[in-house]
């Protein structure tokens, strides 16, 4: 796996430990403990998604005759377990806690399936190859338990873990919107991107998540910009989370800029620069990402 | 993430030239618009696609044609939402909040929309013209359900259409827009279905549609007959 590391540069500097996590393929016992552990949500992962299950198994088959999945797709895929490790444990966790009220309760538990299903989707595609789990802190803490987020799970501590919630989700559209160039280059047999194609498909739903975490949290008013389920310029009220919006701001999309061009649709429609940072997401660096979920990963 | 375009692109827009069949010339206003505090994707070659009175031939051998094809659904969903917004009574029919949410999908579609056409520039397919005889725009069903549908198949159109392209720079612009068409399909899915409901996000992983699944659910909608070819 030593041919993995050289693309984890900035990170390593921060956080070579992490590093070592991420990059450290998962001994026997933890494959067959990730695999059981697997297994439920797998039956849950194939009956909504076979397509990408499907697609694992066959680039598994493919890349076995030809010495495994490709170092770059390995790396990535398992900067992607990670977040979605962090996720999912941490709609279980959500769930299990209590403090969900029932109007949201079937909310969180589709996040938490789906999120469950992306972690089984990876590890089966992964196989030998994947990372094992983290343990996570979900106050923010770096394994105190005393992070910015404490009490998140307690009683009093809803608007927190929607706040985090909202966090992890558009950190995850980022994450994965980064990556997509990179998988690109990678086909199966058969000539298809199955690496680009199945993070496109997890990336929408992620997307699909934040709106609907951050349209909550403004109890579905969308009355304040805050709380609507696009990201309006890099505004957020999440403590903490401006690294999560950074760079939301951002106009010029391959060169060009689209603000100047609403210009010829007044007086009929005036779309205003706010408008035009909605409307385009913007994506995040591995390392940018792992600095934001640092904290979270023990 | 503005990165300019890539040599190769040039070249492929180059090479492109010499095979479409006609050259397109982009309708009404556009012609006047030279804006040039922006840097086009596309050179001011031909593209691709060939237009032939109302067929449209988009060719996903060329990146330019694959952002043609988007540009076509950024049409249709612009034009609806203009539509609806526009219709009388919209402020009767939708509660504040609902109003809210079908403005900024007109928008940001809108941007979308005008984004495609100055980037593709003189590669751009024409205006299209919609058809939206079987929506009923003064019926909230009728809308919701229209949003809906157009949102989940823009979705599942970038899904399936961004493994053609082959340049990053495309790749990664085509990535910031299909996560706020999700982030549109969420938000419609809920007040249509309800906030509480697990409908905002029907699967783990969305769809990854092919142009002709894509193209047969918008015919309906849109007057020019749109094929892909080489996907």
């Amino acid at each position: 796996m030593d041919q993995h590391q050289p693309l984890l540069p900035a990170l390593a500097a921060s956080d070579p430990e992490l590093v070592g996590r991420l990059t450290a393929p998962l001994t026997r016992r933890a494959a067959l403990k990730g695999g059981a552990a697997a297994s439920v949500g797998l039956a849950t992962a194939l009956r909504v998604a076979s397509a990408p299950v499907a697609l694992a198994a066959l680039a598994r088959e493919a890349f076995g005759q030809t010495g495994g999945l490709p170092a770059a797709v390995v790396n990535i895929f398992n900067f992607a377990l990670t977040l979605e490790e962090l996720e999912a444990e941490f709609y279980v966790r959500a769930v299990n806690s209590g403090i969900v009220p029932e109007r949201d309760a079937a909310v969180f538990a589709t996040i938490r399936d789906h999120e469950r299903a992306h972690v089984d989707f990876l590890r089966r595609t992964l196989g030998a190859a994947a990372v094992a789990k983290p343990t996570f802190d979900f106050t923010g803490g770096n394994g105190s338990g005393r992070g910015p987020y404490a009490g998140l799970f307690s009683p009093g501590g809803y608007g927190t873990l929607m706040a985090v919630a909202q966090a992890f989700e558009d950190t995850g559209v980022r994450a994965y919107k980064g990556q997509a160039p990179a998988l690109r280059p990678f086909r199966g047999p058969d000539g298809n991107n199955f690496a680009l194609q199945a993070a496109l498909q997890v990336h929408s739903v992620e997307a699909r998540h934040a709106a609907q975490i951050r349209r909550m949290r403004g109890a579905f008013s969308e009355t304040d910009p805050l709380y609507q389920g696009w990201i309006t310029r890099n505004v957020t009220d999440v403590p903490g989370a401006n690294a999560v919006y950074a760079g939301e701001q951002n106009t010029t999309h391959a060169g060009v800029n689209v603000v100047p061009l609403m210009a010829r649709l007044r007086p009929d429609f005036d779309i205003g620069q706010d408008a035009v940072t909605e409307a385009f997401d913007e994506p995040l660096t591995m390392a940018e990402v792992l600095a934001i979920v640092d904290p979270f990963i023990v | 993430m503005s990165a300019p375009p890539a040599e190769r692109s040039r070249r492929d827009f180059l090479r492109a030239a010499g095979l479409a069949g006609v050259t397109l010339t982009v309708g009404g206003a556009l012609a006047a618009c030279t804006d040039t505090s922006t840097a086009p994707l596309a050179p001011r070659d031909a593209s691709f696609a060939v237009v032939n009175g109302n067929n449209v031939t988009l060719d996903f051998s060329s990146d330019v044609d694959v952002l043609n094809y988007a540009y076509a659904l950024e049409q249709l969903e612009a034009a609806f939402y203009t539509q609806v917004v526009a219709t009388s009574g919209f402020t009767s029919r939708f509660t504040p909040s609902e109003q809210s949410i079908l403005r900024d999908l007109r928008d940001h579609e809108i941007a979308h929309r005008e984004f495609f056409r100055a980037a593709l520039g003189t590669s751009a397919i024409p205006d299209l013209s919609v058809n939206f005889a079987s929506i009923n725009f003064t019926n909230r069903d009728s809308v919701l359900t229209t949003a809906q549908t157009f949102e989940d198949l823009g979705v599942g159109a970038y899904n399936g259409a961004g493994r053609y392209l082959t340049n990053e720079a495309f790749l990664a612009v085509a990535g910031k827009i299909v996560s706020v068409e999700a982030r549109h399909a969420s938000a419609i899915r809920a007040v249509r279905n309800g906030n509480t409901s697990s409908a905002f996000a029907p699967d783990a992983f969305d769809p990854a549609l092919t142009p002709t699944q894509v193209l047969s659910a918008a015919r309906p909608f849109v007057v020019q007959n749109i094929t892909v070819v080489n996907a």
